[in-house]
């Protein structure tokens, strides 16, 4: 280990150690995305409520979606490229 | 459906750009505005977290050419700043947060990056160099002023980042065109 992977890591300045669950962040960043991009589409705020089912609802198919693409990817790299390749 | 109502809010849209939500704020759209804030703040400085002050750099590529522009008016000489690296085009993102995301790419600039005497150029710290404060310089031996971000880090917060400044490029369209009674007016509006 070197001396710079001794150090503490200081928020905000230094990144931060994800090791292999680097893919976890996509669930932040999907959340991050729905209130902005729900906040700007729901015709009305007004109940608060339907407006956070709106972004749990559209955080859940964001991830969905990610997921399908990586397992579909996934599968053409391992499955169908391999095929066509042999 | 009734005619579409199309205001045109150029205040709306600067104030949006300053403080994301203050846009929607100006216009009486109180949970709207602070929705906004939270997303495109938590977004931004969510990226930050993850992937240290690394994640926003522009390189001193937009700061060089605001420096061109201030000379050609006052007639001097543009003092370029020489730079290594950066993400210019990421910082192209970014820079839609507004004031924050040129604060904080100024502050990586000023106080977390050394100035390579060989190369003039500034440059982030390797991770046996420490920086001078008043000089800039790289002191061997010492502990870096901010670890260098690589790997998923690295990708992932400057993309958290980047998307902070994309969304909030949204709000403040919203903000000018602000046509929110129209899509009241249709009939499943907002899915």
């Amino acid at each position: 280990m070197t001396s710079g992977l001794c150090l503490a890591t200081r928020l905000f300045i230094d990144p931060i150690d994800t090791g292999a669950w680097w893919y976890l962040l996509l669930i932040p960043l999907c959340v991050g995305v729905s209130v902005v991009y729900k906040a700007v589409r729901v015709p009305s705020m007004d109940p608060l409520s339907a407006y956070l089912r709106q972004v749990a609802v559209f955080t859940v198919q964001l991830l969905v979606g990610m997921a399908a693409l990586a397992a579909f990817f996934l599968l053409l790299v391992e499955v169908f490229v391999k095929t066509v390749a042999s | 459906m009734s005619s579409p109502t199309h205001s045109f809010q150029p205040i709306a849209g600067a104030l949006a750009f300053l403080v994301p939500g203050l846009g929607h704020w100006y216009l009486g759209e109180t949970r709207r505005a602070v929705a906004i804030c939270v997303g495109v703040f938590g977004l931004f400085f969510g990226g930050l977290m993850v992937g240290g002050i690394d994640a926003v750099d522009s390189g001193q590529f937009f700061a060089n050419k605001a420096r061109e522009v201030a000379a050609r008016f006052t007639g001097g000489k543009p003092e370029r700043v020489r730079a290594e690296g950066g993400d210019p085009i990421w910082f192209a993102g970014q820079m839609f947060v507004g004031p924050t995301a040129f604060v904080v790419d100024q502050i990586h600039h000023t106080s977390f990056k050394v100035l390579d005497p060989a190369t003039g150029m500034w440059r982030s710290a390797n991770p046996t160099e420490g920086r001078d404060p008043a000089t800039g310089r790289p002191v061997p031996g010492q502990a870096p002023p901010s670890r260098r971000s690589i790997g998923r880090p690295n990708e992932i917060g400057t993309l958290m980042a980047t998307i902070a400044g994309m969304m909030n490029l949204i709000c403040i369209i919203d903000a000018v065109h602000n046509t929110r009674r129209r899509r009241r007016d249709v009939a499943g509006g907002g899915a």
